[in-house]
């Protein structure tokens, strides 16, 4: 399992990969990204399992990253789940819209993580 | 609180936020000690965040001494307090701001758009809002000599 994890919070990105291990999610390897744009760079290069991203990120933001993702034939069956403290009902209808495969909402237990996670691989 | 929420129901709901952000990312229970009227606080390392709507705007500032705020950021990030660097400090206390909005946000209904935080470092600093709004200072308490405080007025525009 490789995950990608995009947050413009190199710190965030620390704590949801402890989060992740504590929750017993089995990751073999985590590729990290600032906002949606350097995260598209990744992808060129890496294939993934699942991605994990923030909504509110500078130069290209989470619902925008999604939208790039579903357009492209390597990327558009990819997981996505949106770790992100937005609750808006507009932001969550149009991810979902988008094709979004879960939603952690930040603050996170690992339980939750685990649970969204392994939802969304289904 | 000039707004649809009573100030009763927002000021429970900042408790509530605050105490599940610390109990769940950093494994710290916290206990509320009080709120005064008090219209300023000092600290060394302070997250501020806005939240506004078409009526209403206002800000929130959380600020901790050093010592605690690097016990919270190296509990969310599993790191012992001594290699907590700057930027971790930063940016967590910026994430714990941006959480606790976020979590109030949801609590009270979805009413705000949240700006993204900021963060202010720098021994005995003092923060105090100009708006017009009536301030509401919240005392929180980890153990018997680690507290914080959470400032907060909301003002119409």
């Amino acid at each position: 399992m490789r995950l990608l994890i995009v947050d413009d919070s190199s710190t965030m990105r620390k704590i949801i990969m402890r989060g992740i291990r504590q929750s017993g999610f089995k990751v073999d390897e985590f590729l990290e990204a600032g906002n949606g744009k350097e995260a598209l760079q990744v992808l060129s290069s890496n294939e993934v399992d699942m991605i994990l991203t923030d909504i509110n990120m500078p130069e290209m933001n989470g619902l925008e990253f999604l939208e790039a993702l579903r357009s492209e034939e390597k990327t558009k069956d990819v997981p996505v789940v949106m770790i992100t403290t937005e609750g808006a009902e507009n932001v969550v209808k149009k991810a979902q819209e988008l094709g979004v495969n879960g939603f952690v909402r930040k603050p996170f237990t690992p339980e939750s993580l685990n649970l969204t996670l392994t939802k969304a691989l289904r | 609180m000039d707004s649809p929420i009573k100030e009763t129901a927002f000021i429970e709901s900042v408790i509530e936020a605050t105490k599940n952000v610390f109990s769940m990312m950093a494994g710290m229970d916290v206990e509320n000690r009080g709120i005064s009227r008090e219209d300023k606080t000092k600290a060394d390392v302070t997250g501020i965040i806005g939240l506004s709507n078409d009526s209403v705007k206002g800000s929130i500032a959380i600020s901790f001494p050093d010592k605690v705020g690097r016990k919270a950021v190296s509990n969310m990030l599993s790191l012992k307090e001594e290699e907590i660097t700057e930027e971790d400090l930063k940016d967590g206390i910026g994430e714990i701001t941006n959480m606790i909005a976020g979590e109030l946000n949801n609590r009270i209904g979805n009413i705000f758009r949240l700006s993204l935080p900021s963060v202010i470092t720098g021994k005995d600093h003092i923060i105090s809002f100009s708006n017009k709004g009536l301030p509401i200072l919240f005392q929180f308490k980890i153990k018997e000599d680690e507290e914080f405080y959470l400032l907060s007025t909301f003002e119409e525009k």
